[in-house]
């Protein structure tokens, strides 16, 4: 093997490493549409006109015409913005009480020492493999019988408590310096004082990760609003999409698919605009998950 | 170790401490005595009309079920109206919108004690249902006390209100509904067919041409209890029986069920399953591609709506039975029993107002829905007035004295998941037809017997 | 007591906990024992009927279909996003700004909601008018009923749920990789090894924590579905994809038996419980390498 050949050799990876990577950016960019073709389908959905719906063919582009009234229609058909009022209201509910009850705990179970703390964290951890899905049917009727079936405490009683929050901040509370808590009770702070200005400012990232999963949770939440809200007053939009789509098969009039998918869109929007802005953090809080 | 213990004991103490409560439901009112059929002393002093009188001001809720922006409206109107007409019983409507969700808020109220409606719209079939679970207060005494016209109602209607096991009425039609049949008269013509079939071999024939020539599916059957029980009553037998014992391997049904699978392999029929089955059927109607779509009456408006062709409607197929019949669907108006009497006084007297017979007319008008009043019909002025309104009624209402009541028992909405499910295995998915029905007559059959 | 101002603060999450997770479960058990109709204002207790009727009636109660329904879901929904999770985060395992894009659009589906993803699925999947149809028909020349087929509408519920999973599962074994130390490479292409050798040999084998991981966590995740099943299928057709959850929803709530939806909940808890127990033994045997 001569030096000429070394350099050819080197040449023919240099290209078939070329290649290689071209080939993983055109992939990537396929499965990317892909994943992406859902999302676009309900985008092209929802500025269809009806006649076009029913039609023998579906296009990627809308043929008959583009039809943004759809998305007033949306607004007509269902009281679109009380759903959306009851989601953001819901939402922000939960986050607190959720946040609220949920760092107190971890900070409680993190610096405390009183007796039994073990036993009362297990207690918390157990409650990790209690799934909702599980007790529902209690927690329906203890909500029924305090009177609070489609009422905004009865929604959020149920998700008022996260273990899984509990268990993240303790993680993170603990691993603060006690010299920085120290230095904090020299300065006169309270427990309230503690977490404001030292330990959640320090766990930043953690918190605002368990924040955002909190929103997430409770903006898409299905399956409590299903039970306990009964009429609109209570109900998020969630639950309002899809007695959208109901609505048509039981009042028997030819389907409004289009309609449907502007209301799934409009629902959306607050989603995704938040997920831009938090992007960042995301993806770093997830992957600290992964490596235990 | 330790945490062990502690953990298990305090799991041991919570456990006292639910375990502790006696056996009735916390929120519970004692059951109504309506219910189980007391001695007619009972009656007798009940007749008194001063029982059933408003004497003070008294506010009451209804709840109406309906969807529909027309019918809605109506009922609105008519609330106002109400209320404007006397002084001492407001009614407050609440709109809640379709008939599953009224039921899951009329069990939460019922489940919780509390928040029941004096006065509700709901689902026929569910009618029996809660009547046999006791939350329907009987209305018998309040229809001899307050002279309510109760023979002036359709006896196949009023009989689908009845519950066998006391005899007695625990609702009044309010917008009866049930399956008809709607053809599209150009695509018959297209295939040379001139008139509307109206027996069923004269489908089956039909379909035949129709699929030759046009090469378009004929029947369009939903997979719902409505319709599936009254092809098969109409084909000779109902599939569960007398309520107690089904009647699956009556040979009517069972030849039924094998025509018709045949026509659907021949591409001569159809039977629409899952959750869009509404909208597809009625897609496929509305862009022609099917020729007889058998659906419920209350989309009478609609159809004319959307058809962009002519059509002609018929009450039912007739087949074995004779007259023709279809079976009684629609909203049921009931008075939860939960209530205190005052409330449920008040709500009869609203209930009486508004299915007089000026109400009953207007609403058929725009409901689509069957005039549950003897009265109305006989009414000539009424009734031509109707059918230049919707000339679709005409058809319809011609064999309006076939209506009857469904099957009565309360396990019914149970029962046809499991038979619709079996029908659903035969036709489609191949399975031998004995198999399956069998085990779905065990099934109804354990189920049936009140398990 | 020492640090009664810590107990204080975790009292109200304790008590939240104990009503909203310990006590159903108790009254799970109790309500167990009863005959309660949901609809009735009473009800007594009938000791151990409703266990019977689990047992006795296994061919009517549909909780055996319902438990491999959830059990097919689950393998099916575990293996795609297992598989194409890592798959994926092999190829987008790039630092540049496009990729970087190109996986938030992949992981956008996480944030959509459930219901909303079957609802945007149901327009896709129609039998008539769906597109889904119209590409198989131009590739096969068939069209099938994707919601209207037993194994079909299973297939599709699987499909959106993974949908929606996969770029969290991705992003996982992207992080997971990451952690991987860059010696093991080295000391391993200094031998010879070429990429494929290094995948099976050392990329796989370091990520299996990270694999145990989801494989826990999704698992207990997946057995709960409950939404697409309700807004797709409605349990259909003919209970192919009704879940536990879906039996339980319709056991309490359309039949209004409520003693035997307790009955059913119970088993459900302990299988997951058992589930969860054995994950949690295997993988403090077989998984560390480092520690």
């Amino acid at each position: 093997m001569g030096k000429a050949d070394s350099r050819l050799d080197f040449r023919k990876t240099r290209r078939r490493k070329k290649l290689l990577r071209l080939a993983q950016t055109l992939a990537a960019i396929l499965v990317t549409l892909v994943m992406a073709f859902p999302l676009y389908w309900m985008f092209i959905t929802s500025l269809k006109s009806g006649k076009e719906l029913i039609g023998p063919t579906a296009s990627f582009f809308p043929t008959d015409g583009i039809h943004w009234e759809n998305y007033l229609k949306v607004f007509e058909q269902i009281p679109f913005f009380r759903y959306l009022f009851n989601t953001i209201y819901l939402t922000a509910l939960t986050l607190v009480i959720q946040m609220g009850t949920g760092i107190l705990a971890a900070y409680g179970f993190a610096r405390g020492n009183f007796p039994l703390k073990n036993t009362l964290f297990i207690l918390v951890l157990g409650a990790l493999m209690i799934p909702h899905q599980v007790t529902f049917v209690p927690i329906y009727i203890l909500v029924a019988n305090l009177g609070w079936i489609d009422t905004f405490a009865g929604l959020v009683l149920p998700t008022s408590v996260s273990a899984y929050l509990i268990f993240m901040l303790r993680q993170n509370f603990m691993s603060v310096d006690q010299s920085y808590l120290d230095a904090g009770k020299i300065d006169g702070l309270g427990i309230i004082g503690t977490l404001r200005h030292i330990l959640i400012p320090m766990c930043r990232s953690s918190v605002a990760t368990v924040a955002f999963v909190t929103v997430m949770d409770g903006w898409n939440n299905y399956f409590w609003p299903k039970i306990l809200s009964k009429t609109e007053q209570t109900r998020p939009i969630s639950v309002g999409l899809v007695m959208l789509k109901n609505s048509f098969e039981q009042s028997v009039q030819s389907q409004n698919y289009n309609v449907v998918m502007a209301a799934v869109l409009v629902s959306m929007i607050p989603v995704v605009i938040l997920f831009v802005l938090n992007q960042k953090n995301m993806l770093t809080g997830y992957s600290k998950a992964a490596m235990k | 170790m330790k945490k062990m213990i502690a953990l298990l004991l305090s799991l041991a103490i919570l456990l006292c401490l639910s375990g502790c409560s006696g056996g009735t439901n916390p929120a519970a009112v004692p059951a109504s005595t309506g219910v189980s059929g007391e001695g007619d002393e009972t009656a007798a002093a009940a007749s008194s009309p001063d029982l059933y009188q408003i004497t003070e001001p008294i506010e009451i809720e209804f709840w109406n079920s309906y969807t529909e922006e027309a019918k809605i409206d109506w009922l609105h109107d008519k609330v106002d109206e109400f209320n404007a007409s006397q002084d001492l019983i407001t009614v407050s409507i609440m709109d809640i919108s379709g008939y599953p969700a009224v039921d899951e808020k009329i069990t939460a109220a019922q489940a919780a004690g509390m928040g029941l409606p004096a006065l509700c719209l709901i689902n026929c079939p569910r009618e029996q249902t809660y009547a046999a679970n006791g939350m329907l207060e009987p209305l018998d005494d309040y229809i001899s006390a307050t002279g309510f016209e109760i023979d002036d109602f359709y006896d196949g209607m009023v009989d689908s209100m009845i519950l066998d096991s006391d005899g007695k009425i625990y609702g009044i039609p309010f917008g009866i509904s049930s399956s008809v049949v709607f053809w599209n008269m150009d695509l018959l013509r297209e295939a040379g067919i001139e008139e509307m079939p109206s027996t069923w071999d004269e489908v089956r024939e039909a379909a035949k041409i129709i699929k030759e020539t046009t090469g378009k599916t004929t029947v369009g059957l939903l997979s719902e209890l409505n319709y599936v029980e009254v092809m098969m009553r109409n084909a000779g037998a109902d599939p569960l029986g007398d309520g107690t014992v089904a009647d699956m391997q009556n040979p009517a049904i069972l030849d039924f069920l094998t025509e018709y699978k045949e026509m659907i392999d021949a591409g001569e029929a159809q039977f629409y399953v899952g959750t869009d089955q509404n909208t597809n059927i009625s897609t496929a109607f509305y862009s022609g591609d099917l020729a007889c779509m058998i659906n419920t009456c209350a989309v009478v408006n609609q159809v004319s709506e959307n058809a962009e062709f002519e059509v002609a409607t018929a009450f039912g197929i007739k087949d074995q039975a004779d007259p023709v019949i279809s079976c009684v669907a629609g909203a049921a108006a009931i008075i939860p029993a939960n209530n205190s009497q005052e409330v449920k006084n008040a709500a009869f007297q609203f209930l009486t107002w508004l299915t007089n017979k000026e109400n009953v007319y207007s609403w058929s008008v725009i409901g689509g829905t069957y005039p549950s009043r003897y009265s109305v019909l006989e009414d000539d002025a009424m009734m031509s007035e109707l059918y230049s309104a919707q000339p679709l009624y005409e058809g319809i209402f011609a064999g309006l004295e076939g209506i009857v009541s469904k099957n009565k028992t309360p396990y019914q909405t149970a029962a046809y998941k499991i038979l619709l499910d079996a029908m659903s295995k035969y036709f489609f998915d191949g399975a031998d037809l004995n198999e399956v029905w069998t085990n779905a007559e065990n099934e109804i059959n354990y189920l049936l017997a009140g398990n | 007591m020492e640090s009664f101002q810590e107990f204080l603060c975790c009292v109200p999450a304790m008590a939240l906990i104990l009503l909203v997770a310990y006590y159903p479960i108790v009254e799970l058990i109790r309500i167990s024992f009863t005959d309660w109709n949901l609809i009735r204002p009473t009800y007594t207790y009938v000791g151990l009927t409703n266990w019977k009727w689990l047992f006795e009636t296994w061919q009517y109660n549909h909780v055996l279909n319902s438990f491999f329904a959830t059990l097919k879901f689950t393998v099916g929904h575990m293996v795609i996003i297992l598989v194409a999770g890592l798959l994926m985060a092999l190829l987008f395992n790039r630092m540049s700004r496009g990729f970087s894009f190109m996986r938030s659009v992949v992981f956008l589906p996480h944030y959509v909601a459930m219901t909303s993803a079957a609802l945007i699925f149901m327009v896709i999947l129609n039998k008539q008018y769906g597109v889904a149809n119209v590409i198989l028909e131009a590739v096969a020349g068939i069209r099938v009923d994707w919601l209207q087929t037993g194994s079909l509408a299973m297939l599709s519920m699987i499909v959106i749920a993974s949908w929606r999973s996969v770029g969290y599962d991705m992003l996982i074994y992207l992080g997971g990789m990451q952690g991987i130390s860059r010696d093991y490479y080295e000391a391993a292409m200094l031998d010879g090894a070429s990429g494929v050798t290094l995948f099976f040999n050392i990329t796989l084998p370091l990520l299996a924590p990270t694999t145990l991981f989801l494989v826990v966590t999704q698992f207990i995740s997946s057995m709960k579905v409950y939404a697409v099943a309700d807004v797709l299928t409605a349990g259909g057709p003919y209970r192919a994809t009704e879940v536990m959850v879906y039996l339980i929803y319709t056991m309490a709530f359309v039949d209004f038996r409520v003693d035997r939806a307790a009955v059913v909940s119970i088993c459900f808890f302990l299988f997951l419980l058992v589930v969860t127990a054995l994950t949690m033994n295997v993988s403090e045997r077989k998984v560390n390498y480092d520690a």
